[in-house]
């Protein structure tokens, strides 16, 4: 009794690790050559649904991510570089699409915000130790001092 | 001078944090907006025979609504373009990845507010508009430019808040 139920678990727990990976977007793609099947991969990975928020269109079963998927495969068979493809979807999506935007005015802060706000921590992290270096040199200062005051006083008591 | 820089973090981030309330993350920028309507050619929805080119869509101020039988926001908003349609505004249907035998239908039991209705099965014309659900409610200026977009159903609200102003502005 005890051997068919490890058995049923062993056999449970066998189908779990050996089960293939699933993948949202079923439909399947040919390609003529090995590089335009690289962009496709990577080009469905840099572009975003634009109606599930945060899903990439090779990651998302949204009718419309379906269209894009189909869309890319065309405009690569027409030889487009992954480029003009970018630009061909923010042309009819907006940014939004793309989760690498383009350099510009409004985007400035995406790109270098975080840069300035490292460059603002480490000033912070900077005048902090220097303080406590100021510090402890004062506190080394006031020791001498107190030695000197505490000799003074022995000097007087003798 | 340093016992400020908490406070003065807290209230930028509480700046930066502000813009983005009440902004809703599901509607997107109209990337079309000030550009014509894209090249299409394609048929009419009830006349199989007669081309439709963004020639048909000059001449007047209307509303290109992007509907489809599958869409259940476009069954509620529906009464609701019937009754614009019947206060003599201009609407002109995109019949979005359909069959032209259900549309049919739908209009008939439900009424037809639509001038006319491109019929468009696999939404070549809606991928080049950038429409990403129905429906969709485009206003057209007289040169054929997209002027607004709302997603979503057109109700009272979307009308008289966004629609209607600028339809009356543009229609001068």
């Amino acid at each position: 009794m005890k051997n068919v139920l490890m058995f049923k678990i062993c056999a449970l727990l066998l189908t779990l690790i050996i089960h293939p990976p699933v993948f949202a977007s079923i439909d399947v793609y040919e390609f003529d050559s090995e590089q335009k099947r690289q962009d496709f991969v990577s080009l469905t990975k840099e572009l975003r649904c634009p109606k599930c928020q945060n899903q990439d269109i090779a990651d998302s079963n949204a009718p419309i991510a379906a269209d894009m998927r189909k869309e890319v495969h065309r405009l690569l068979g027409e030889g487009k570089d992954k480029e003009s493809i970018v630009d061909y979807m923010i042309e009819r999506f907006g940014e939004f699409v793309t989760y690498k935007p383009k350099k510009s005015s409004e985007t400035y802060v995406l790109w270098y915000g975080p840069w300035v706000l490292i460059l603002i921590g480490i000033l912070i992290i900077y005048s902090l130790i220097k303080m406590n270096k100021k510090n402890k040199v004062e506190q080394t200062v006031s020791s001498e001092q107190l030695n000197q005051l505490l000799n003074k006083y022995d000097d007087e008591k003798k | 001078m340093y016992k400020w820089i908490p406070l003065i973090i807290a209230v930028g981030l509480a700046l930066v944090l502000y813009t983005a309330i009440g902004k809703d993350p599901t509607k997107l920028e109209t990337a079309r907006l000030n550009d014509p309507v894209p090249d299409f050619q394609l048929n009419e929805l009830k006349n199989e025979t007669r081309i439709l080119t963004q020639e048909d869509l000059k001449g007047q101020v209307f509303l290109l609504n992007v509907w489809a039988t599958w869409c259940p926001s476009c069954r509620a908003e529906h009464g609701y373009l019937v009754d614009l349609a019947k206060k003599g505004i201009p609407i002109i249907g995109l019949n979005y990845k359909d069959e032209r035998k259900a549309a049919m239908a739908w209009l008939d039991s439900l009424g037809d507010p639509y001038s006319f209705n491109i019929y468009d099965p696999q939404g070549k014309l809606g991928f080049d508009l950038g429409v990403y659900g129905a429906p969709e409610t485009y206003l057209i200026d007289k040169k054929g430019f997209v002027r607004y977009r709302h997603v979503g159903v057109v109700d009272d609200r979307a009308w008289q808040q966004s629609l209607e102003p600028l339809f009356t502005k543009l229609a001068k």
